[in-house]
C-alpha cells in the first residue's frame, strides 16, 4: 500500500518527515534517498540496455 | 430510508481476497457494505448496482495515525469504510480506475500483509492450540469413559482439526504469494 511504501522508505531514511498539512504527512527525499535513487535508476538502465541487446 | 439487509459469511485469514471478490459480487447486484459484526455478519444496504473494488487492509501501526493513513487511500481515490478486527475495509469504483486496480502494488507487500496478520492473530492462535487445545484433545482421549468425556472430545477433536485447517490454508497462501 502507498501508507506502507511511506512508511517502509521513512524507516529506512530514503525519505524524511517535513511537515504535516491538515490531515496529510509531507514527505522529502534524503541525501540517501537520493543515493538509492542513483542507484536504482542506473540498474534498470543496464537492465534496459541489456534487453536492447537481446 | 434504505433497504437493509444481512448475510452471514466465514472468511479464514488467507481468504481475504474472495472476501473482497464477494463484497464486489454484492455491490454488483446493488447492495454496498454498510458494516461488520463479529463472528462473519455483513450488513447491507441497497444502492445502485454498481462495479466497485472492494479492498482490506491489515495495518495496527495505520490504525494508530488513522488520519493521515486514511487520507493516503482518500487521495488515490479509496473511500474508507470502517475497521473491523484490526482489517480496515476501503471500496473505489472501477468508473473511476483505468484498470483492475488494487491497494496492494507488488506481492512483497501483500506478503508483509499477512505477515503482519500472522504476528498478532496467528500466534496467539498457535499458542492457544500448543498449551490447551492440543493437550486437551489428548487429556479427553484417555479419558473416554462417560457421553460427557465423549462430547468434549469431540468438540476438542474439532477444534484441533479446524486449527489444523487454518494454519494449512494460510502457510499455502503465504507460500503462493512467496514463490510470485
Amino acid at each position: 500500500t502507498m501508507y506502507g511504501s511511506l512508511s517502509k522508505m521513512e524507516k529506512d531514511r530514503l525519505i524524511a518527515l517535513i511537515r504535516e498539512e491538515e490531515k496529510r504527512k509531507i514527505y522529502q527525499i534524503t541525501d540517501l534517498g537520493r543515493e538509492v535513487l542513483a542507484l536504482e535508476k542506473e540498474r534498470i538502465i543496464r537492465l534496459y540496455r541489456n534487453m536492447e541487446e537481446v | 430510508m434504505m433497504r437493509k439487509k444481512i448475510m452471514v459469511r466465514f472468511f479464514t485469514i488467507p481468504e481475504y481476497e474472495r472476501e473482497c471478490l464477494f463484497l464486489q459480487e454484492q455491490h454488483r447486484q446493488g447492495w454496498k457494505l454498510v458494516s461488520v459484526y463479529f463472528p462473519g455478519i455483513y450488513l447491507f444496504e441497497a444502492c445502485e448496482p454498481e462495479e466497485v473494488v472492494y479492498q482490506l487492509d491489515f495495518n495496527e501501526e495505520g490504525r494508530k495515525e488513522l488520519h493521515s493513513y486514511v487520507q493516503i487511500f482518500k487521495d488515490c481515490g479509496w473511500e474508507y469504510l470502517f475497521s473491523y478486527m484490526g482489517y480496515s475495509y476501503f471500496r473505489k469504483p472501477m468508473k473511476a480506475m483505468q484498470q483492475q486496480e488494487s491497494i496492494f502494488c507488488d506481492d512483497a507487500s501483500r506478503l508483509d500483509m499477512m505477515r503482519r496478520v500472522f504476528k498478532s492473530r496467528m500466534i496467539p492462535l498457535v499458542v492457544l492450540f500448543a498449551l490447551v487445545i492440543l493437550p486437551q484433545t489428548f487429556l479427553q482421549a484417555s479419558q473416554r469413559d462417560g457421553s460427557l468425556h465423549s462430547f468434549f472430545f469431540y468438540t476438542y477433536v474439532v477444534l484441533f482439526v479446524f486449527y489444523l485447517y487454518i494454519f494449512v490454508r494460510f502457510f499455502l497462501h503465504y507460500r503462493k504469494l512467496s514463490r510470485s
